[in-house]
């Protein structure tokens, strides 16, 4: 068991790390798309250990105290129940603790604890924020839920590793090929997850600051930051898991999500945003028809 | 026992002193009076007496003048006759008891002369056995009434007079008519005589069947039947209402005995028919004309009316309608409640709305709550006439309704319709009674008559209900159980002398109840699906009923007994062992549920009650449609011995929708939940809802594998769960009282547990069962904490709270817990529930309700959070610095409730392992998961380990808090409004509280589907019944000329159906 929490500490630290890393890489990409030089792609390490050693810390009561621990606690608990690494004892992390519905489920305590927290520190933008987040994931997750029923229906099983040991045997195995539609569906309900630029109305940085944060600084913005940082690359490895046929390998881990990766930056950088309830709606419309065609097909299967 | 003659005799005598010696002066008078009445009165209850004890064995025969029959006239009193005696002198001095103590406008020696006059000829009625002597008495009856109806002289009681003597003198003339042709045909005119000389061959094609109708139509048209009843109503509404009193309470009881019984004299074969046809019209009619009556006398009247038309359809299928054995029975004891309750309610109510005086029903609002003795008297009468458990009017019904045979459902279809109308306008009327408004209250007269009349009532109903647990053989449990409830809540009642008392008390009893459930194991003898329900019930209702003491010194004194009394019949409900038991018990929760939530919003009780009511009756109807066999009760087993059709279910199944709040039967949720005493509604969500869920698995599980297309339903209720939990949810987002989003967030998830029900799988059982505790786990702790907070602040309007996190730390914390468990968000209890549906629903492969129910999961995140920022988070307003915490009961109670959350979150089993064995006393082997070591469940598709969640949780946790401290910042707590504010500084916390219409972007988004649909709907429907009945009233004109037009109408009506041999 306590090799088990000592791989789940480094596996925190890698997702970490990866996760800054790409965030420092998307910032490039914008930079270099609006043709600016842009930050090195390091700026997120350094924004960390910035954050991390300012001198006080300012608290606006006591849930305002406690978001940033709910948020790295989300952020974890993702990456750690998402097995990695298909086959292997150690990468597959804490996955037994539950299958893709518990995970599912566990992904909104994060995002839970950031709005209360947001919420506490008694600015409005800051709770307006969480309103728009809630609202666009009634809006993506229709989309989402369509794919992931649709696969746990179609392989029987709604374990993670279960839904990864189906896709095995080659390319042509991934759901992305065997139900492309339901990969599609899953794809674009991933853009709104990740706040992707159409998308992007939660955070809308013109407008109400950065949304949640407003009012976060110093240990807790970096608390906050992490917990992004470790949830992003959960949410990139259980896409991975769920449609591109998961890893047998690191490396294979690293170049599946870094596609993924990929796919937001690209979107993020080429539209302008939607209000919220024209994200709901484009959600519930486009992908939502396109994944019926593929949920219809397993249904009268 | 005195010779019924004698009564008439003295009567008589009486009546002529006082005419002549009224110059003794008024004490003379009155003594004579009275003298007479308590005579009379005395003379005929030892005769009832005898019949009862079963001293006077054989209908006692007197000849008078020493001739015998058919030659000399004879009474002929036999034991009903005798009772309804007794009854008519009863009403009869309490109405003359109540008149004088108001004060006579006539001269008031004439008025007791008739008084006198009036009972003689209405006794006289009862006892003859002789036509034309019949035909004499009802003259004496009718003329007596004629000045006794004008005795106001105002020009109501004037006109309404006038219109009686004109058709009471048509009515007679066909009761003379009929006499006397009857006496051309049969050569006599005694009763008994003439009956041995009838048999039914005569009647086809003869003279006997138009002397019959003659005779009998005379009868009817006394007996207010549709269409010839206009007339009757104008007495109503315009006559003195202590004589209306007497004339509904007393002698059309009269004339309905004298009509049941020549028919059955005259063998009349087409009893049945005529009393179907004017009978149900009568009944129906009036009950819908009722709705738009503005004055509370003529609604009265039209409520006569209706009772009479039952009566009319009662009789006529209790002497021709085939009936046998325990339903011929039945039927008798429906006849003999229905008679008994109508007399003492009615002449209450009439009583009542002299004393008071108004006419108009607005100029009564606020009654109730003035003077409580006046109210206490009112609301018996009521609820007894609209036929409320235990009340007298329930029995009566019930026994109606089994006794009708089965190939006649559609009058018991009809008669429930009807009485759900009349539910509807009499509750109209009590709403409006029993609304709040200041000012002085006082009435003209005595209240001693009604007194009697409801205590002579209360005696009643528990005499009915004695009869009725013994006459259908029901378990006597469940009788004992009643009388239970009624007494310890009647105790709760008179022995809880303060708020304090009544609540220690309260607790007592139902802790009592519990420890002797534990205790005794013969109330439940294995732990089944029935004893997991009683221990829910006790175990909530006790944590309920604990936090209630705060909030209870603006409640009124009859809250805790209600409290007691809702319990204790969902306890019932629980051990209910057949569908009769369960029905009734679950009206006497739907009804004590009413009258505490009439304690708060009054609209909002009249649509519970309305929409209880279709539940109910619709439960009733499907019952009637199970039963069969020699007593008529069927029971849960025994369903399984006989084909039944669909609908059997579909209408069972309605009450209990319609308690969970399944769309599109969740109309009154709203505004129940919302402005029910906040004490309450944790019952009524947490636990009352869940007797839905209860009789939906009895239903399931007993009844549905018997019916044919029980798939189709199954799934259909699938649907209905899927579409009300979404659909609930939206709304529940966007509404702006605390209590109002709590309500629609509880029957959506009230939806889940129907979607589990309906899965009728091992696991979806499960689902359903584990939730449905869940569910009181943690809607309990939420609307405990709302009534806290609505204490505290004294609002419930979530714009105006904001910051309380910084006033009630303990709350926030409770509440916060309840609310990631509504979320379904491990580690804490809500997510066993929805992994245990979700894995259910993959299992069958039901996608698209799979769909639905999650997306419906993740739109409760949005009120979720709603509720925790409007209420604690954001900026605390300046009137509530000095708010306090929540009083320490509450605290407890949320505290235990978090507890259990986090308790059952991490061990499911704590739930899982009582919820296995209710399911395998369903006749399931396994509960339909694996329960591994260390808490992991293992269904077909997944797997959840839930105590390592909650210690990865509370690990990550503590980690992420150490390491916080590690971190080199110190900690500055800065004021509310410092904060980062586009440079400006904020004066005060409302600037900047971000409180009002959270959603509007979202709003935008689904205009579409949160617009009221079902809701319109229903307005519409009413509007246009009303608008309909509106219009259909004016069909009586206040006209005599239509009225007596409709007489010959009705009679050639009659005529041509008897030609065109619909008989």
């Amino acid at each position: 068991m306590w090799y088990k929490i000592l791989y789940a500490f480094l596996v925190t630290v890698g997702g970490l790390a990866y996760g800054l890393l790409l965030g420092g890489i998307s910032r490039k990409i914008t930079a270099r798309i609006h043709g600016r030089r842009g930050p090195t792609v390091f700026q997120n390490f350094i924004d960390l250990i910035k954050l991390l050693r300012k001198k006080t810390a300012i608290s606006h009561g006591t849930m305002f105290f406690l978001a940033p621990m709910f948020r790295l606690l989300g952020g974890v608990g993702v990456l750690l129940l998402v097995p990695i690494v298909y086959g292997s004892s150690i990468l597959s992390n804490f996955s037994f603790g539950g299958d893709l519905i518990v995970v599912l489920y566990f992904m909104v305590f994060g995002c839970l604890g950031m709005a209360l927290g947001a919420a506490d520190s008694g600015h409005p933008h800051s709770a307006l924020a969480p309103t728009r987040g809630l609202a666009q994931m009634a809006g993506y997750e229709l989309p989402f839920l369509i794919s992931v029923i649709g696969l746990a229906i179609a392989h029987k099983t709604v374990s993670i590793s279960g839904l990864v040991a189906a896709q095995q045997g080659g390319i042509f195995h991934w759901n992305l090929f065997q139900y492309p539609f339901l990969s599609i569906a899953g794809l674009i309900a991933m853009l709104g997850m990740y706040m992707a630029y159409p998308f992007s109305v939660v955070m809308a940085p013109q407008e109400i600051p950065v949304g949640p944060p407003t009012e976060y600084s110093s240990t807790f913005l970096s608390f906050m930051f992490s917990g992004r940082s470790i949830f992003g690359v959960g949410k990139y490895v259980l896409f991975m898991d769920l449609f591109l046929g998961g890893a047998t390998n690191l490396v294979e881990a690293f170049v599946k999500t870094f596609a993924l990766f990929l796919i937001i930056v690209f979107v993020t950088n080429v539209f302008p945003r939607y209000r919220t309830e024209q994200a709901v709606k484009f959600f519930w419309t486009y992908p939502v028809v396109i994944g019926l065609i593929d949920f219809i097909r397993i249904f009268i299967k | 026992m005195v010779n019924p003659v004698v009564i008439i005799a003295i009567t008589l005598i009486a009546a002529f002193s006082i005419g002549i010696f009224q110059f003794l002066g008024k004490k003379f008078v009155r003594g004579v009076f009275w003298l007479t009445v308590l005579f009379d009165f005395a003379a005929i209850l030892s005769i009832a007496y005898g019949f009862l004890t079963k001293a006077i064995k054989n209908p006692i025969m007197v000849k008078i003048g020493g001739f015998p029959p058919p030659i000399g006239i004879n009474l002929y009193v036999d034991q009903l006759s005798a009772y309804l005696g007794v009854v008519v002198f009863f009403i009869g001095a309490m109405a003359a008891y109540h008149w004088l103590s108001r004060g006579i406008n006539d001269p008031e020696p004439k008025a007791l002369v008739l008084l006198l006059l009036l009972l003689l000829g209405s006794t006289g009625m009862i006892f003859t056995q002789d036509f034309f002597n019949l035909f004499v008495f009802i003259e004496i009856t009718s003329i007596a009434s004629y000045g006794l109806v004008a005795s106001n002289l105002d020009s109501f009681s004037l006109e309404a007079s006038f219109k009686y003597i004109v058709i009471g003198s048509i009515s007679s003339t066909f009761v003379l008519l009929g006499a006397v042709l009857l006496y051309k045909f049969a050569g006599s005119l005694n009763m008994a005589d003439i009956s041995a000389h009838i048999n039914s061959s005569m009647y086809s094609g003869g003279m006997l069947i138009i002397i019959s109708i003659m005779f009998l139509f005379g009868l009817l048209i006394e007996l207010e039947v549709f269409p010839m009843n206009g007339w009757a109503l104008d007495i109503y509404q315009g006559a003195n209402p202590a004589v209306v009193a007497i004339l509904a309470g007393g002698i059309v009881k009269g004339f309905y005995l004298v009509f049941l019984r020549s028919a059955n004299y005259l063998k009349f074969p087409h009893l049945l028919k005529i009393g179907i046809i004017f009978g149900l019209s009568t009944y129906i009619v009036s009950q819908f004309f009722a709705w738009k009556q503005k004055d509370i006398r003529r609604l009265f009247g039209y409520s006569s009316v209706g009772q009479l038309g039952l009566l009319i359809l009662a009789g006529a299928f209790y002497l021709n309608g085939n009936l046998h054995g325990f339903a011929k029975k039945y039927m008798l004891f429906a006849i003999i409640f229905f008679v008994l309750n109508h007399s003492f309610s009615k002449s209450t109510l009439f009583f009542l709305a002299d004393l008071f005086g108004r006419r108009r029903i607005e100029e009564w609002k606020g009654v109730l709550s003035k003077n409580k003795l006046f109210g206490f008297l009112f609301s018996t009468s009521v609820l007894s006439m609209a036929g409320a458990p235990p009340f007298l009017g329930f029995w009566a019904k019930l026994f109606f309704i089994l006794a009708i045979p089965k190939e006649y459902f559609y009058i018991v279809a009809l008669v429930l319709i009807g009485a759900i109308a009349e539910i509807l306008y009499y509750f109209n009327l009590y709403r409006i009674i029993s609304e709040k408004e200041d000012g002085i209250f006082d009435y003209k007269g005595s209240i001693v008559p009604s007194l009697f009349n409801v205590f002579v009532l209360l005696g009643l109903s528990a005499f009915g209900a004695y009869k009725f647990f013994i006459l259908t053989g029901l378990d006597i449990q469940s009788g004992k159980f009643l009388a239970f409830i009624t007494i310890s809540s009647v105790a709760v009642f008179v022995l809880g002398v303060s708020r304090l008392a009544q609540w220690i008390l309260s607790l007592g009893m139902i802790g009592a109840l519990g420890f002797h459930v534990i205790k005794n194991t013969s109330l439940v003898p294995a732990f089944n699906i029935q004893s997991f329900f009683v221990y829910l019930v006790l175990a909530g209702a006790i944590m309920f009923v604990f936090a209630t003491y705060p909030l209870s010194k603006k409640y009124s004194a009859v809250f805790y007994p209600l409290f007691v009394f809702t319990v204790f019949s969902m306890v019932g409900i629980s051990v209910s062992s057949n569908w009769i038991t369960l029905f009734i018990f679950w009206e006497l929760m739907s009804w004590s549920s009413y009258l505490l939530i009439n304690q708060g919003g009054k609209k909002a009780a009249w649509i519970y009650l309305v929409m209880s009511a279709i539940g109910g009756y619709g439960m009733l109807a499907g019952i009637k449609l199970l039963s069969t066999g020699p007593n008529l009760i069927p029971s849960f087993s025994s369903s399984s011995a006989f084909a039944v059709s669909a609908w059997a279910g579909i209408l069972i199944f309605t009450a209990f929708l319609v308690k969970m709040g399944t769309a599109p039967l969740h109309i009154w949720a709203r505004d129940a939940y919302g402005e029910s005493p906040d004490g309450f509604t944790p019952l009524l969500s947490g636990v009352l809802s869940k007797m839905g869920v209860f009789g939906g698995i009895l239903t399931i599980v007993y009844l549905l594998p018997h019916l044919s297309h029980s798939d189709t339903i199954l799934y259909g209720l699938a649907w209905f769960g899927a579409l009300t939990a979404l659909f609930m949810a939206l709304l529940a987002i966007f509404q702006e009282d605390v209590k109002k989003v709590l309500a629609y967030s509880s029957i959506s998830q009230v939806g889940y547990i129907l979607i589990g029900l309906a899965l009728a799988t091992s696991l979806g059982y499960s689902a359903a069962l584990y939730h449905t505790v869940n569910h009181l786990i943690f809607k309990g702790l939420l609307f405990v904490a709302a009534a806290g907070i609505i204490y505290r602040t004294g609002t419930s309007y979530l714009p105006e709270m904001g910051g309380l996190i910084r006033r009630m730390p303990f709350t926030f914390l409770a509440f916060l817990m309840g609310i990631i468990t509504l979320a379904g968000i491990p580690p804490l209890s809500g997510f066993a529930g929805k992994w245990l549906l979700y894995s259910a629903l993959l299992e069958k492969r039901w996608m698209f309700i799979l769909l639905i129910a999650m997306f419906a999961s993740i739109v409760a995140f949005m009120y979720c959070y709603k509720l925790l920022h409007t209420i604690f988070l954001g900026q605390l307003r300046d009137k509530y610095r000095k708010t306090k915490e929540l009083p320490l009961p509450l605290v407890i109670v949320e505290l235990v409730l978090a507890g259990l959350t986090f308790a059952v979150g991490i061990k499911p089993n704590l739930i899982l392992s009582f919820s296995e064995k209710a399911i395998k006393s369903l006749g399931f082997t396994s509960p339909g998961y694996a329960y591994e070591s260390a808490h992991r469940i293992v269904s077909k598709f997944g797997y959840w380990n839930a105590y390592f969640m909650g210690v990865f949780a509370v690990g990550s946790f503590i980690i992420a808090l150490i390491l916080f401290f590690f971190a080199k910042a110190k900690i500055r707590k800065v004021g509310q409004l410092d904060i980062g504010y586009s440079g400006e500084v904020p004066d005060s916390p409302e600037s900047v509280h971000f409180g009002y219409d959270l959603y509007a972007h979202m709003r935008r988004a689904v205009r579409v589907f949160i617009y009221p649909h079902v809701e319109n709907t229903y307005k519409r429907i009413y509007n246009s019944l009303m608008a309909f009945v509106d219009y259909t009233r004016r069909f009586y004109t206040g006209d005599l000329n239509t009225y007596a037009l409709w007489v010959v109408i009705t009679l050639s009506f009659i005529f041509y159906i008897l030609y065109k041999g619909v008989f």
